[in-house]
């Protein structure tokens, strides 16, 4: 969501910090996670907001003598997470959820407010962009 | 369905029968949506790779940090406090902040995934120059995963143990909450065996003692219980389904409560074998639960002989006798255990056979007996076949104790 390990972390904290002091809009009938990956959410996209903006992740040089394989596996990882960071706000929290936290449709609709429909569409939309920026992103050679 | 609809509920593996015949006549007509669903399986397939990313170990007791800073404030009136249906937080709320501060690994593993994480051991090194400058990944900086625990937050069975005053009062327990930090009481905690475990009325009321205004000086037998469950073997004996069985036992759950006994079971000889069904079938008898609260017998179990003996299936089904226990209780008996006479006993099969014999049994109250049994003299005895026979015969044992009893 983020791309930052020490901003997730302070994300995660504030998030949590605020679950207790809102504790009393809490509504039982709903599912617990939905509401607190709400508010984990919500933190995030103020913590973007904030933020000045920043340049992409780079590219390490490969260090000699590794596996092929593995680079590749190290190289496609650092793609992937740049591509998700690249999509805009809505479509890389639906991808969080859905693939991440492997939500339902309906239980991403009920931690983001939004109707079923628009969770559908929104995942399509951004994996569809996802794969356009990993055109590149497969082995070289190999089964894929 | 329109075709994309399709496409991508292929990918999410939610296709009916009939959408996925659909599928297939698309598939077979159009190397378009062939192409498009392949690629689309291969994202997928490359978001898994992702997996997660650990939390720090500062994360719990940082948010937990801020929580009592906020609670101080609203003790002396500087912050309205946290309301919750119109009134002042109560026990409810505070064990609902509990499971979210239990639930932040899990958080923050979610918050965390798809990152660039920093190298291990250089978090504490990166300041604020750094801090917008992207980090490198490494294999070892990914956490591909166990899930289970955040399944857990996410399953029916959570969401109902949190609608369930009884089972939200009994996970209040600070000391059970820390130890759902710890991994190996992560994993057991999201067996099914123990979730089942926590919707049973009579475990709920028994850890509930443990819960805060439970019990006077709960909080010390709390510590001390997460004391006890430390232990890798107690850990394990937790999973075990004989353990709960337990649990819903009176006498056993009263023996949670008491100092002596959690001090007993912590022991490693205890905790290792606390992981055999027929142990704590024992610990059921209200006579041995009572008898182990003993300080004397609780270091004698605590050996490492007797940590043996504590898997022997004859001592255990002794235990299991009133008499046994009662000779248990008896200071010359205890002090037997601890002797090396004892260790060489334990290992007689004719002085196993013989402690299921009554006649032997009701001997061991005798101190004369029990004298004997230290000597030298016993334990070169115990070599001997003819009174290996003679001591699984209850004449014999009679007799020896009449004996003793005159000297």
């Amino acid at each position: 969501m983020l791309g930052d390990r020490e901003e997730a972390q302070d994300a995660t904290q504030n998030a949590l910090v605020k679950a207790y002091q809102k504790l009393g809009t809490y509504d039982a009938n709903f599912r617990f996670f939905s509401w607190i990956y709400r508010i984990v959410v919500n933190e995030c996209l103020n913590v973007r907001r904030a933020r000045p903006p920043r340049e992409p992740a780079g590219l390490e040089p490969v260090a000699a003598g590794e596996a092929l394989e593995v680079l590749e596996a190290q190289d496609r990882r650092r793609r992937v997470q740049g591509a998700i960071l690249a999509l805009p706000a809505d479509y890389r929290q639906v991808i969080v959820l859905r693939h991440f936290t492997e939500l339902s449709y309906e239980e991403i609709s009920a931690t983001l407010g939004i109707p079923v429909k628009t969770v559908k569409s929104r995942l399509y939309t951004a994996r569809q962009r996802l794969a356009e920026l990993l055109a590149g992103a497969a082995p070289s050679r190999g089964n894929r | 369905m329109m075709p994309d609809e399709l496409i991508h509920s292929a990918v999410d593996g939610g296709l009916r029968p009939e959408d996925r015949q659909r599928l297939e006549r698309l598939l077979a007509e159009s190397p378009d949506v062939v192409e498009r669903l392949s690629d689309l399986h291969r994202v997928s397939e490359w978001l898994d790779e992702l997996g997660y990313a650990d939390p720090p170990a500062s994360l719990v007791s940082n948010v937990m940090q801020q929580v009592r800073r906020l609670a101080d404030r609203q003790q002396r009136g500087n912050v309205t406090p946290v309301l919750f249906g119109g009134t002042a937080m109560s026990m409810r709320k505070k064990v609902l902040f509990g499971l979210a501060a239990a639930a932040a690994l899990i958080l923050a593993a979610f918050v965390m995934t798809g990152l660039p994480p920093v190298e291990n051991g250089v978090e504490g090194t990166i300041g604020a120059a750094k801090r917008y400058q992207a980090q490198q990944i490494s294999d070892k900086d990914v956490v591909l995963g166990d899930t289970s625990a955040q399944q857990f937050i996410q399953s029916d069975t959570f969401a109902r143990l949190l609608k369930d005053p009884a089972s939200v009062k009994a996970l209040s327990n600070p000391a059970l909450l820390a130890q759902l930090r710890d991994a190996s009481v992560a994993r057991a905690v999201t067996d099914p065996a123990f979730v089942a475990a926590l919707s049973d009325p009579a475990i709920r009321a028994a850890l509930n003692r443990y819960g805060p205004g439970g019990c006077g000086g709960c909080q010390q037998l709390a510590a001390e219980f997460t004391s006890a469950l430390h232990g890798p073997a107690f850990a394990a004996a937790v999973k075990e389904p004989a353990f709960f069985a337990a649990l819903k036992n009176d006498v056993f759950a009263a023996a949670l409560q008491d100092r002596a006994f959690l001090a007993a079971v912590s022991g490693p000889g205890v905790a290792a074998a606390l992981q055999r069904h027929d142990l704590v079938a024992a610990l059921r008898e209200p006579a041995f639960a009572a008898a182990i609260k003993s300080q004397e017998l609780r270091e004698a179990l605590n050996r490492s002989e007797v940590a043996a003996w504590l898997q022997s299936k004859e001592i255990i089904a002794a235990v299991q006798s009133p008499a046994v226990v009662a000779a248990l209780q008896k200071p010359e008996l205890v002090a037997w255990l601890k002797n090396d006479s004892f260790a060489a006993a334990i290992g007689n099969s004719a002085f196993l056979a013989a402690i299921q014999n009554d006649a032997f049994v009701k001997a061991l109250s005798d101190a004369g007996f029990v004298a004997a049994l230290q000597s030298d003299a016993f334990a070169a005895a115990l070599k001997s076949d003819g009174f290996a026979a003679a001591l699984k015969d209850s004449g014999f044992s009679t007799a020896l104790a009449a004996r003793l009893s005159q000297q």
